[in-house]
């Protein structure tokens, strides 16, 4: 089978990488770029583990194609702190003990980042049904929650 | 007991955990993140048939395909004899977990592995395995555990007679075992009661649910050593499993803990591991297999399903006078469900003159049931914490009242006949009854549910060393896989002993050539047990400090003490010298007798149990039948938190998915015993919008044998919540469903069949 | 003489339901041996797959145990978790 070139840019770097045409975008991360941060939980859609940001969009890279990203731009886990700088919902969840086996805790914080760039003072419901998508089975959301509104009250004081 | 806590440094803080930045930040290894060079990809053949005679396997079209580099069956691994052995705390049957592990003459469920194929990509492999041709006798199945103990049930294991019973029987059936417990006479209790309530109740299987599917890489050399590195609750375990199915010396298998995604119980066995290993040896490349989602619902986990029988009597007051509980716990395909356990905790929160419990392990054609936190007690606990609810409400008492009224303390002999030492069940129930939350006044279609739960913890095997590195610093090895945070808790209490800096300890868990046996991390032991070894171990390097001090200052090692960190002398007839701090002894170590560490390779005993009560209320649709949880405080007695945000992080999770087991999960299978729903969008696990917050409230009665007083912390909060949500729904409906999940379709047919 | 608690399945299965069982021992090992003597059977089956509480303490492999007079022994399954 033929291998499709593609030029994207992950993390702010441009990047290549050879890929077959029903490689998901979450494969070709792992296997072929080396970030595997990114987790897969059910390559189906249903757990969110797999969350990345492509062009500015929440995505779950597992129903995103491999193809699909050339041209544009990624954003994974691993480029949501700046160098040293964790994020700080990277520093709240942290803090505040929002992972236990932190498996769920990339695609969480993808999801959490796209919400509070988009909306510094969401309501407790409304990070609930945002990270609807996002499982976690160990935590039982609580301190996931808490800790996403308190980097949003933070944010807000900043 | 009432005396006040002692003021620990680290103990009881919120530090940030020392793997946490890799957990943040994409880096932390897991399971599948491993690529080595020369990498090859394994996947496994499963079972169409959820019972069936595999007549023959034909191979050779997938090892014609281009690019595959091994196929093995059975016949692949050697045959294992039908004995159980003691393997850890475990008894486990080798032949039983080799067969589950790949079949051999039968296939016992739909998803059972029965060959396993290597390629050097993904795609070729998934190819392969679907080229691999296997002849099967399809046989009629069994699902339901009362389907499964019918005279005439199609019967899994021809060679399984029921045990426990005597004499024993002439015909093999799919009841695996008996047990029974019984203290005083609970005929008699019933007699003397005022109201006795009878409830059949029956709960459906559920998975662990970890979001991390099962992953291994695993390389074998031509010489015959072998590199594993897994995902798993237990690398001494796979270790030893591993040994044991492929008849490899334990010397040559060496298998690091990768992170764990989650494991809940349910990564306490093998799957993977040693087809892995056998497909290396094949292919003499390392091979990595990855379980999709589809293939952990359909070839992992599960813990039990069960039905019921609690009948319970009480006097007008309150007190109970008889209890008696029969239970059918599924095991799935092979002997070895928790009912053991499940009957022994039924009543276990109660002080009882009078109880019997009769217990069956079922094997019905479904996955093999392997532990999920507290194996057994939350089956058998809600069918009682559901009757202890129906006896309040008909006598007129407050959940809570009865409860105290009745409530197990020191002393009391719990009905598997040990007598409790200092536990703190009546400090969860007045925690919870001093809550705001209790005291609250629901609306309309609300209610409210009570429930309390109760867990043995375990202590075993665990192992520590601690070297006092040149420049002062603290490398603390150990090696119980880290699922929730505990490689804090051990630096905390690693911290808390020597006197010195959390942040100078860097705590690892490392491989099995690096320390002695673990047991498997697991029924609420690390904290207390690896903990236990770790305090050992730091009082083993004190020693050691305590000895170089007096080296330096030329005096007896009896006249130097260790106090906050430092050598200091006993008294001032010792001599007049300057404390020494461990950085300072650290230094001149080679002076005084080379490198300074401390070891402690234990078996802890004296785990202390524990106890927790929950109060949830929900609100229930009258048109959709749909439960929603309004609100949750989870109370549990947790001797000492070491790390307390962990500890409720630990109780918030496990309530979830104790509320997740009430309402939402089951498994649906169809006429032919194949499972429809395996996949997170049809087996649904709650979600963050389905949930409010979860109090947790953290009691301490500290655990007298542990030096911080741990009593473990994990499997208790998915006990209650069973029955907590389950009498909310009660009260609000004014109708009892007994039986388990509570989807919205059984709740109005239950609505309307009380109309 | 020590007393020896089994439950009433082990009881029915090894002692003809006799639940109380006293034998001569000062530790756990001598116990097993002195039960395996009365009851065929059942030190084995204590030792290979059952735990055994003295004085509220669960022991998943008792041995080398002092036990009493005095000491409350309890034969129970063995018990694992999550
Ligand atoms: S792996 Fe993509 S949503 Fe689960
Ligand atoms: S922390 Fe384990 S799944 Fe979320």
């Amino acid at each position: 089978m033929a291998k499709h070139h593609i030029t994207t840019t992950i993390n702010g770097e441009e990047a290549e990488y050879l890929c077959e045409p029903q490689e998901t975008l979450l494969d070709v991360l792992r296997d072929q770029v080396g970030l595997t941060g990114t987790k897969e939980g059910c390559s189906s859609g249903d757990c969110g583990a797999c969350s990345v940001m492509l062009d500015g969009r929440l995505v779950c890279s597992c129903l995103v194609l491999g193809v699909e990203a050339a041209g544009k731009a990624v954003e994974t886990i691993e480029g949501m702190a700046d160098g040293e700088n964790l994020h700080p919902l990277q520093q709240k969840f942290l803090e505040e003990a929002a992972l236990q086996c932190g498996f769920c805790t990339p695609g969480v914080l993808v999801a959490a980042k796209a919400l509070l760039d988009t909306n510094n003072n969401p309501t407790e419901t409304e990070v609930r049904y945002w990270l609807a998508g996002n499982l976690c089975r160990c935590t039982g959301y609580d301190k996931i929650i808490r800790a996403v509104m308190d980097t949003a009250a933070d944010m807000r004081g900043a | 007991m009432n005396e006040q806590p002692k003021q620990y440094k680290w103990v009881g803080t919120r530090a940030i955990r020392p793997d946490g930045v890799d957990k943040v930040t994409g880096r932390a290894m897991y399971g599948a993140d491993l690529a080595l060079p020369g990498m090859v990809e394994g996947k496994v053949v499963r079972s169409p048939h959820a019972h069936a005679r595999i007549i023959s396997i034909d191979t050779s079209k997938a090892e014609a395909l281009k690019g595959v580099t091994a196929v093995i069956t059975a016949a692949d691994m050697p045959v294992a004899d039908s004995k159980p052995v003691a393997s850890g705390e475990a008894m486990i049957n080798f032949k039983d977990l080799a067969n589950n592990v790949l079949a051999r003459e039968k296939a016992l469920y739909e998803g059972q592995a029965v060959a396993a194929v290597a390629a050097t990509t993904a795609a070729i492999a998934e190819k392969a395995a679907a080229l691999v041709v296997v002849n099967y006798e399809v046989l009629p199945h069994v699902i339901d555990v009362m389907e499964a103990i019918k005279e005439d049930a199609p019967v899994l294991h021809d060679d399984m007679f029921t045990g426990g019973v005597k004499p024993k029987p002439e015909k093999a059936s799919n009841v695996a075992n008996r047990v029974e417990f019984a203290l005083g006479d609970a005929e008699a209790g019933f007699a003397a009661a005022d109201l006795v309530i009878e409830r059949k109740f029956t709960t459906e299987p559920v998975h662990q649910g970890y979001i991390e599917p099962h992953a291994v890489v695993a390389d074998m050399n031509p010489d015959g050593k072998v590199d594993v590195f897994c995902s798993s609750q237990g690398h001494f375990m796979v270790r030893a499993f591993c040994s044991q199915l492929l008849h490899i010396e334990m010397s040559k298998i060496k298998v690091t803990a990768a992170e764990i995604g989650g494991g809940f119980g349910g990564k306490t066995t093998v799957y993977l591991e040693p087809l892995a290993i056998m497909l290396s040896r094949k292919s003499g490349r390392p091979v990595r297999m990855t379980m999709s989602r589809e293939e952990v619902f359909r070839g992992s986990g599960a813990t039990s399903g069960a039905a019921m029988t609690i009948k319970m009597g009480a006097t007008k007051d309150g007190k109970i006078t008889g209890a008696y509980a029969e239970l059918y716990l599924q095991a799935g395909a092979f002997p070895g469900s928790p009912v053991g356990p499940a009957a022994m905790t039924a009543f276990a929160p109660y002080d009882l003159d009078n109880v019997k419990v009769v217990g069956f392990d079922v094997v019905s054609n479904r996955q093999k049931v392997v532990a999920y936190r507290a194996p057994g007690a939350p089956i058998s606990e809600y069918g009682v914490e559901s009757v202890v609810d129906e006896l309040a409400s008909e006598l007129g008492i407050d959940p809570i009242e009865i409860r105290t009224i009745n409530a197990a303390k020191e002393g009391t002999q719990a009905a598997y006949g040990v007598k409790f030492g200092t536990i703190g069940f009546q400090e969860t129930l007045d925690a919870a009854k001093a809550t705001e939350h209790f005291k609250t006044p629901l609306g309309p279609n609300q209610g409210r549910g009570v429930a309390s739960g109760f867990w043995f913890n375990i202590g075993g095997e665990s192992c520590a060393g601690i070297r006092v590195n040149e420049d002062g610093s603290i490398s603390l090895t150990e090696g119980s896989p880290d699922i929730g945070g505990s490689r804090a808790s051990m630096a905390l209490m690693a911290a808390e002993t020597l006197g010195v800096d959390y942040h100078s300890i860097k705590p690892s868990v490392v491989d099995t050539d690096a320390i002695g046996y673990h047991f498997v991390t697991g029924g609420s032991r690390v904290t207390f047990a690896t903990g236990m070894a770790v305090v050992e171990a730091s009082k083993a390097a004190i020693d050691e400090l305590r000895a170089r001090a007096a080296k330096v200052w030329d005096v007896d090692v009896d006249g130097v003490v260790w106090e906050d960190g430092h050598a200091k002398p006993a008294s001032t007839n010792v001599g007049d010298f300057e404390p020494m701090s461990l950085a300072e002894i650290a230094k001149v170590a080679n002076k005084t007798g080379g490198p300074i560490s401390g070891h402690a390779d234990i078996n802890a005993k004296g785990a202390g149990p524990a106890f927790g009560t929950h109060i949830c209320d929900v609100e229930v649709d009258p048109d959709t039948g749909h439960v929603t949880v309004l609100r949750y405080t989870a109370v549990q007695d947790a001797g000492r938190a070491i790390h307390p945000a962990y500890v409720e992080g630990q109780i918030q999770g496990g309530a979830v998915q104790g509320i997740g087991w009430a309402l939402n999960e089951e498994y649906i299978y169809d006429k032919n015993g194949r499972l429809e729903n395996a996949g997170f969008l049809d087996y649904r696990v709650p979600v963050a919008s389905d949930l409010p917050m979860i109090d947790a409230i953290i009691v301490e009665v500290p655990n007298p044998t542990h030096p911080f007083g741990v009593r473990g912390v994990g499997e208790v909060p998915i006990i209650p919540p069973l029955a907590a949500v389950s009498n909310a729904v009660a009260a609000a409906t004014g109708v009892r469903f007994n039986q388990l999940p509570l989807s919205p379709p059984t709740i109005l047919a239950g609505i309307a069949a009380s109309k | 003489m020590v007393k020896v608690t089994l439950s009433s399945g082990t009881a029915q299965q090894f002692t003809n339901g006799v639940t109380e069982v006293n034998v001569e021992a000062k530790n756990v090992r001598q116990m097993f041996k002195a039960l395996e003597a009365d009851f065929p059977g059942l030190g084995e089956e204590i030792q290979t797959s059952m735990s055994v509480a003295i004085d509220g303490v669960i022991l998943p492999d008792p041995f080398l145990e002092e036990v009493t007079e005095d000491s409350e022994i309890y034969v129970l399954p063995k018990i694992g978790g999550g």
